[in-house]
């Protein structure tokens, strides 16, 4: 039997970065922006459509511990993400390493959460980026709306702008 | 006329993606810090913290059914 779903409640605060704000039970508060990034893109009329999405738990009472894993976290984040992506043409990118284990498994809950309930709307493209010389492993990845157009056209345009880096 | 495009090598390609990855996470890294003070100072994210605090004890949990 499916587990019932459930996210926390979020709010929408807006402006230029486009800000989301959620409590956990915990009492922890977790900050999600989304910031237009037309520099990872190499082509001006793609700027407007890209946004990098920048998670933070902005308000921590551990401190200077983390909170214990919570399982709502993931499904919160892919519900803000597909609130956001309700404007069809955006595609929302981020950057992911493995510098600490937490991360590591919170991205893997979110994967996890995208597969089983969010693939038949929206499209992921993982990208390996290297692996640094500590051994840190760098991946970029790119969501977008199933039934966005741009999504080759960003992701090529992405790729050139890599490409460029020097 | 003829024109050649010169790639750049695989190698040179993964020295690129991964400079590209550290200057992308360090400029990540100083958002999320950013993020973190302007929890406590950015008026528009407090008054909207009180908002959501108030909703969440009116209906007596943060948490909602999808």
């Amino acid at each position: 039997m499916e587990p019932a779903l459930s996210s926390y409640n979020f709010k929408f605060v807006g402006g230029e970065q486009n800000v989301y704000l959620f409590e956990s039970r915990l009492a922890c508060e977790y900050e999600i922006k989304f910031k237009p990034s037309g520099y990872l893109v190499s082509d001006a009329d793609l700027e407007e459509y890209i946004f990098e999405l920048v998670i933070t738990l902005s308000i921590n009472p551990f401190e200077p511990s983390l909170p214990a894993a919570d399982g709502l976290l993931a499904p919160t984040i892919a519900q803000i993400v597909a609130d956001f992506l309700n404007s069809h043409e955006r595609v929302v990118v981020y950057i992911c390493d493995d510098s600490d284990s937490r991360a590591d498994a919170r991205r893997k809950l979110f994967d996890g959460w995208f597969r089983r309930f969010s693939k038949k709307r929206y499209v992921k493209i993982e990208l390996s980026l290297g692996q640094d010389e500590n051994g840190q492993d760098f991946t970029a990845e790119l969501v977008a709306r199933f039934d966005n157009l741009l999504v080759p056209r960003i992701y090529e345009s992405f790729l050139k702008a890599i490409s460029a880096a020097k | 006329m003829n024109t050649e495009i010169i790639l750049p090598d695989q190698e040179e390609l993964d020295r690129r993606k991964l400079a590209f990855a550290k200057e992308w996470m360090k400029r990540k890294r100083q958002e999320q810090q950013q993020m973190i003070e302007d929890a406590k100072t950015n008026p528009a994210i407090i008054a909207a913290r009180e908002e959501l605090k108030r909703q969440n004890k009116e209906r007596g949990t943060c948490i909602i059914k999808l």
